[in-house]
């Protein structure tokens, strides 16, 4: 993929937690409206790998363009404001808010009022129990409904990239269908989605490209249908051993 | 390199015992003042760096010891070692009473709670007859001939000195005792120091017990060396003093806790003319540790977070 | 009788003066879980601002304009110098860092206003009304109206507007509030000028009430605006505003009944027995999460 075209382009990342090293020299591209997922076990680097791209963590080496403009030196706000949405890690919405607001909170970097309500409708055409709910605190909807709303609120800004952090954590196996759908969905208008996720043999059904992190370096890349056939992903990843059991403890 | 160290303290130890000899009344009255602060800096730093109790109301402890010997010397013939011992057993009592009925209370509120506790103090001492209300004790002056009968500047040097060296022994050994490790492990994790079997509230209250001690000491001689006791002598600002001298000198530090009575009383004094600015001068240094080191200052204070 | 309900309205007056500066306080308390020692003095320092351009002429009304902006700039000054740099720090560390800027203040405000209380002239009605022997001066009444369209508008503030919206998120959730763009440092800012500015009017309330200003009303202030909000539910806007007239009422009450000589007495055995039996302040729920 050349990088002219590319949308988001990260170029060999370093971050590190004092002396601990959590990435180390990592790329990666997303095309536009394209789909790609990021895996890897506990503590390979995948949450970092979010955490640079919305500015959160600082990088120690390395530069991460969007659109063609470095953007490692940005506010989060303004990687926001620039186009990237993010669907954080175990559905985090804001729980004692309504759902409307956190709807519009979802657009808090666009100026146009009249554009928040129009996408406001079209969220709501989406999701139809969004709006039924809509006055309702974020924090009293099930697991699967505040999902929806995580999902609902990063398409609010109507960014060019979404980033989801493990969409299918603790989700039973029909939300996790569904939420790989409303992937599918989404790039289907020409968004593209960066996913972070542990649950490889799901998400590489849906993505167009795939990375593999462990212990902070990429350990295997390609097209997601080489990526699933790879020997070295059936053996650690998609094989019958349960991902746990292959991946080194946590070190937190 | 050790006998250099040695040399610098014995030669360190010849020129502060022969300060009255030496030295002008005013240096030597700076001195005293310094020493006076030496043990309410070094029971702060026991308290706030070594057990990771925030407390902002020392002067209350203090003014409890000085309160003490006011009130004796003014109704009964008493000699000076009694009442540095009724004072240092009044704050100490104080201190415990303090320790026991706030171990409730979160770390950051206790900040506080505890300079409240000095303002009860003064609501007391400003509203009491027995304390001489607003205008405080006068004539405190120990029976003459007695033992240890302070009555030149140089013979109040000597017992500043004493007590403040006595502070500094104290304090040296409980830190090198089991107590004094238990402490830190208290301050360090709470949890984990439970699991060890350390009792938080006692080692607590044991704590704020040797530093109200030490505070009376303090408050015995300062009410002999003024000669009266009144309540302005025990305000906030006491208190905030005594919080930034061990801040300042480092906390957990007994060096520390003398080092910054040094800064935060003789240099004023001497450099006239920042005097005035002295308090601000600590509160920038303050802000200026803190942002640049804080883990540094506060060292393993994890159980704050 | 008589004397009750001319303490309650004593009380009244003075607590709404304790909370216009608990809310200032609990604001940055709810967003950041900080106990910001510093407000007190902020709040007595620009009421002396206040106070100095009176005394050069300028016209009451300009002055106060004046010492807002001054609160406005210093309080967020005083958030960039010496708190922001510890956001992610151990929680002791801004506490004590916030103990360094009220000695700044309090000893700047020393050094260029003394240390005598200062008499502060105002145009605010000064006249007295009698009612069956009650006496309610217009000072008092002026207080308590400020108090309650302050309240009515932070309420909306709060509660209808976008920054209201930002403000309850990175409340509820920090992290989250920055990965959906809010641009948190901004806001924080935003939260500390807001906060100036409420406690330079209770300061003004505060100085035209007793016809007072002085250097150690920065400490107290700090006290009264942490056991009101304690009272209040630390944290709670609404709770501020509760907690501060509690507090005002439990002084005056206490004057009139007990002996005016205790009042700080009154208020921290108030503070120490409410701590002692509910930890998080009366009715404060959430901040246990936050601790």
């Amino acid at each position: 993929m050349a990088s002219s075209d590319s949308l988001l382009e990260v170029r060999n990342i370093s971050v590190y937690y004092g002396s601990f090293r959590a990435l180390e020299d990592v790329s990666y591209t997303v095309g536009p409206g394209s789909v790609v997922c990021l895996l890897g076990g506990n503590a390979s680097g995948k949450s970092s790998s979010m955490k640079a791209i919305f500015g959160t963590v600082p990088l120690r080496t390395g530069s991460i363009r969007f659109e063609g403009q470095r953007i490692d030196g940005w506010t989060t706000a303004k990687r926001v404001a620039a186009g990237i949405a993010a669907v954080p890690e175990g559905r985090r919405v804001f729980a004692n808010l309504s759902v409307r607001e956190n709807l519009e909170l979802g657009a808090c970097t666009l100026r146009d009022g009249r554009a928040v309500r129009t996408y406001l409708d079209a969220v709501f055409d989406q999701f139809p129990q969004l709006r039924e709910r809509q006055g309702q605190m974020a924090g009293s909807m099930s697991g699967g409904e505040q999902q929806m709303l995580a999902f609902g609120r990063a398409l609010m800004s109507r960014p060019k990239l979404i980033c989801m952090d493990e969409p299918s954590m603790g989700m039973s196996p029909a939300l996790v269908s569904r939420n790989f759908k409303l992937i599918k969905s989404i790039r289907e208008r020409g968004t593209a989605v960066f996913v972070v996720e542990q649950n490889a043999r799901a998400a590489l059904k849906i993505a167009d490209y795939a990375y593999v992190l462990r212990t902070g370096s990429v350990m295997l890349r390609g097209p997601a249908e080489q990526v699933a056939t790879d020997p070295q992903m059936q053996a650690a990843y998609l094989g019958h051993t349960p991902l746990a059991a292959t991946v080194p403890p946590a070190a937190h | 390199m050790i006998i250099a160290g040695w040399v610098v303290m014995i030669v360190g130890a010849v020129v502060v015992l022969l300060l009255p000899q030496v030295s002008s009344p005013y240096v030597l009255f700076v001195a005293t003042e310094v020493l006076l602060y030496v043990p309410l800096a070094i029971g702060q730093n026991l308290i706030t760096g070594n057990t990771g109790v925030l407390s902002m109301g020392h002067a209350a402890l203090y003014g409890v010891g000085a309160y003490t010997t006011g009130v004796l010397v003014s109704h009964i013939a008493i000699g000076v070692p009694l009442t540095l011992l009724a004072s240092a057993g009044a704050a100490a009592l104080v201190g415990l009473g303090v320790s026991l009925t706030t171990q409730r209370i979160r770390g950051d509120y206790l900040f506080i709670v505890t300079i409240g506790l000095n303002f009860i103090f003064l609501d007391v001492v400003n509203n009491s007859t027995w304390s001489g209300a607003a205008t405080g004790l006068f004539a405190i002056a120990p029976p003459a001939g007695g033992l240890l009968a302070v009555t030149t500047p140089a013979r109040f040097f000597y017992l500043s000195l004493g007590v403040a060296a006595l502070c500094v022994l104290i304090s040296l050994a409980i830190l090198r005792s089991r107590f004094g490790r238990a402490m830190e492990a208290v301050r360090d994790d709470p949890l984990v120091a439970a699991t060890m079997g350390l009792k938080e509230v006692p080692i607590k209250a044991g704590i704020f017990g040797v530093a109200g001690a030490m505070a009376g000491l303090s408050g015995c001689v300062l009410a002999y060396f003024l000669g009266s006791v009144g309540p302005q002598d025990f305000n906030s600002n006491i208190s905030l003093l005594i919080f930034e001298m061990v801040i300042i000198g480092g906390l957990g530090s007994v060096s520390g806790s003398v080092l910054g009575a040094i800064v935060l009383i003789a240099v004023p004094e001497f450099l006239r003319s920042v005097q005035e600015y002295s308090l601000g001068i600590g509160g920038v240094l303050i802000v200026v540790m803190m942002v640049l080191r804080p883990e540094g200052v506060l060292g393993s204070w994890r159980t704050a977070r | 009788m008589i004397t009750f309900v001319q303490q309650v309205i004593n009380g009244a007056a003075a607590g709404s003066v304790y909370a216009l500066l608990a809310v200032g306080y609990n604001m940055v308390y709810g967003l950041l879980g900080f106990i910001n020692f510093a407000h007190g003095d902020l709040y007595m320092f620009s009421t002396f601002i206040v106070l100095a351009m009176v005394t050069l002429h300028v016209p009451f009304w300009g002055a106060v304009a004046v010492g807002m902006v001054a609160a406005c700039f210093l309080g967020m000054s005083v958030e960039r110098i010496a708190y922001r740099p510890l956001r992610t720090a151990n929680r002791i560390a801004p506490t004590v860092s916030a103990v360094g800027v009220a000695l700044v203040l309090e000893n700047a405000a020393q050094v260029i206003w003394g240390p005598a209380t200062r008499p502060f002239p105002t145009p605010l009605p000064q006249g007295l009304f009698r009612v069956d022997g009650v006496v309610i001066t217009a000072m008092q009444i002026v207080i308590l109206l400020t108090a309650a369209a302050i309240a009515v508008a932070l309420r909306v503030g709060v509660y209808h507007t976008s920054w209201g919206r930002k403000l309850r998120a990175i409340r509820d959730d920090l992290p989250t509030a920055e990965l959906v763009g809010i641009s948190v440092n901004r806001l924080v800012s935003s939260v500390y000028a807001v906060g100036a500015a409420l406690g330079l009017i209770s300061g003004v309330l505060f100085a035209a009430y007793y016809n007072s200003v002085y250097v150690t009303m920065g400490l107290t202030g700090t006290l009264n605006a942490f056991t009101a909000a304690v009272l209040g539910g630390i944290g709670s806007i609404g709770g501020s505003f509760a907690g501060g007239l509690a507090l005002g009422l439990l002084q005056s009450l206490g004057a009139g009944y007990i002996s005016s000589g205790y009042q700080n007495t009154i208020t921290f055995v108030v503070l120490i027995v409410v701590l002692l039996l509910r930890p998080n302040g009366m009715f404060g729920k959430l901040t246990a999460a936050r601790a």
